[in-house]
């Protein structure tokens, strides 16, 4: 019966141990979405993950990786580039979001296309404009590999990379993407406090902001057509293009502004470089189209010195840690300089 | 031999469990009564012209007792995948298409493993029926025709309950003359995401896939 017990306390301790290694849980954040039960975390697996989302094998021709639209530098979004770019200099539709918190989100992409961490990673990989490259063949490329059968037996116990293996260990090193060291996450756990000015931006942001950019993830991850005019050269309707429902036109999914001084150009085009741009939009420039979100109906109005302060609040949001983490960044210790090569 | 009573009892519990859940189902494709034979030439009455089928799958799913899905992937050129094992305690929940938790439940292996080309990574969800072919009454490039049917959300959902009015019959049939019949090929060549033509020739294909009599 001891014994029994003590391998039951083995079990629970090392489950506990892993959950709390592998995958962190801020305090002040809700449940997560993803179940991380049903792909449980290890360092093997996230070593693996890690290695694929730097290696632009995951391309047909070599030369992409999930990292050229999402650097870690840029809290993996892709600063100054409106359109995501791909292979053979082709540009993409939209701008690519940042990449962090995944594990509370419901669907991914803009348009909310995705309904699964695990299956996101298919859709760049496989996009014409994107990364150019098929499941199997790519599957083929990393079992020829002999750095990823390494990395996958470590992993697994078993040197195949089989598209579960692939798709959940990408997901893996995204969930540890976690983004909550950022001063006003400080604030909440009593650690900082924030300057007068600050205090006004998050009073002016709560009575603003607040409804679809929800605190502590700052987005409510809804959809929502925010006043944006429709590019003519694009003619992106959004949510609709999933759903089929008119009610849903030009409706995309509401991003989180943390980490925004990273994260530039802003909107799902990327027409915004700067901050003020966007207040401005919000305060003067909203385009009342049918499927305007009712809470923008009266738009916002915000003085310059509001603005101001709003956008002293909104820089309390930028998580330096998470940006500069060395465990986010090129692992140059495995790949070494032979991405994209199937050694 | 009233002792007796509970040793036959045990013995016709223990036979009775013993006797397999299961049995071997197949699946027949059909043309006009007859085995249907992929990349051959049919005359379609309907569309005045012959018509050739080259990729001809689709998903089954059937639940335990327990209401865990198991998935079968169904390809004639795999002529394997046309039996599957049938549950004889649970046959009114045969599924056609992927079921709808499944496909919101992230990578999985097998059947229902994305690299068999079943599954859009544009948009997440499984492609329930997939049919490819060609026909001169075609209007599109090559005279090709592309059905891919999929889809499971409301109002557009392409999963449809597979009536098994015969409980013990283990052969299913799919009338592929008679679907094929009431698709408008010369026009509707290229269905490949999910609405309103995705659903409805979904509900052709339960009509015409049945439990064989």
């Amino acid at each position: 019966m001891k014994t029994i017990l003590l391998g039951l306390s083995v079990c629970c301790l090392a489950f506990v141990g892993q959950k709390n290694n592998w995958f962190t849980q801020p305090v002040h954040f809700p449940k997560p979405i993803y179940i991380v039960g049903k792909n449980p975390l290890s360092k093997e697996k996230i070593v693996l993950g890690r290695a694929l989302f730097f290696d632009p094998i995951l391309s047909k021709d070599n030369s992409i990786s999930c990292a050229s639209c999402h650097s870690p530098y840029q809290a993996f979004a892709h600063t100054d580039h409106d359109l995501s770019h791909g292979i053979y200099d082709q540009i993409g539709q939209r701008n690519a979001p940042a990449l962090f918190n995944l594990a509370w989100q419901t669907s991914f992409m803009w348009d909310g296309a995705i309904n699964h961490l695990d299956m996101q990673a298919l859709a760049p990989i496989t996009h014409a404009k994107e990364m150019g490259e098929t499941l199997p063949n790519l599957l083929l490329k990393l079992n020829k590999s002999s750095l990823y059968k390494k990395l996958a037996y470590q992993a697994y116990q078993d040197s195949t990379i089989s598209s579960e293996r692939l798709l959940k260990a990408l997901a893996q090193f995204q969930l540890t993407l976690v983004s909550a060291q950022s001063k006003y996450d400080e604030v909440k756990m009593g650690k900082a406090v924030f300057n007068e000015q600050e205090l006004k931006g998050y009073l002016l942001f709560q009575k603003n902001c607040n409804s679809c950019h929800t605190e502590p993830l700052f987005s409510s991850y809804e959809f929502a057509n925010n006043g944006l005019t429709t590019d003519s050269t694009l003619n992106d309707t959004g949510r609709y293009a999933v759903s089929l429902n008119r009610l849903d036109s030009l409706k995309f999914k509401i991003p989180s502004l943390r980490n925004l001084s990273f994260t530039h150009p802003y909107m799902h085009d990327g027409r915004f470089k700067k901050l003020h741009q966007v207040l401005n939009h919000y305060s003067q420039g909203l385009n009342h189209s049918k499927t305007l979100d009712i809470r923008l109906q009266k738009g916002i109005s915000l003085s310059p010195a509001d603005k101001a302060d709003l956008i002293a609040f909104l820089l309390t949001l930028n998580d330096k840690h998470f940006v500069f983490n060395p465990e986010n960044q090129f692992p140059k210790e495995i790949l070494k300089g032979n991405e994209g090569i199937s050694n | 031999m009233k002792k007796m009573i509970p040793v036959f009892m045990c013995l016709w519990f223990h036979i009775a469990s013993s006797q397999p859940n299961y049995v071997q189902a197949s699946i027949e494709i059909h043309w006009v009564g007859k085995a249907f034979e992929r990349n051959r030439n049919y005359y379609l009455e309907s569309l005045k012209d012959s018509v050739q089928i080259n990729v001809l799958r689709f998903y089954l799913t059937q639940f335990s007792d327990h209401n865990k899905p198991f998935h079968y992937l169904i390809d004639l050129e795999q002529p394997e995948t046309l039996t599957f094992p049938l549950s004889t305690q649970n046959q009114s929940t045969l599924l056609l298409g992927v079921d709808s938790t499944t496909q919101i439940s992230g990578a999985q292996s097998h059947d229902i493993d994305p690299v068999h080309g079943m599954y859009w990574t544009w948009q997440s969800g499984y492609i329930n029926l997939k049919i490819e072919g060609k026909s001169p009454a075609c209007l599109a490039r090559n005279h090709e025709f592309k059905l891919h049917i999929g889809g499971w959300k409301a109002p557009f959902s392409t999963l449809q309950l597979l009536e098994t009015p015969n409980k013990k019959s283990s052969v299913f049939v799919f009338e592929l003359d008679k679907f094929l019949a009431r698709v408008d090929l010369a026009t509707q060549y290229q269905i490949m995401s999910p609405g309103s033509k995705a659903a409805e020739i979904s509900l052709l294909w339960k009509t015409h896939f049945k439990a064989a009599p």
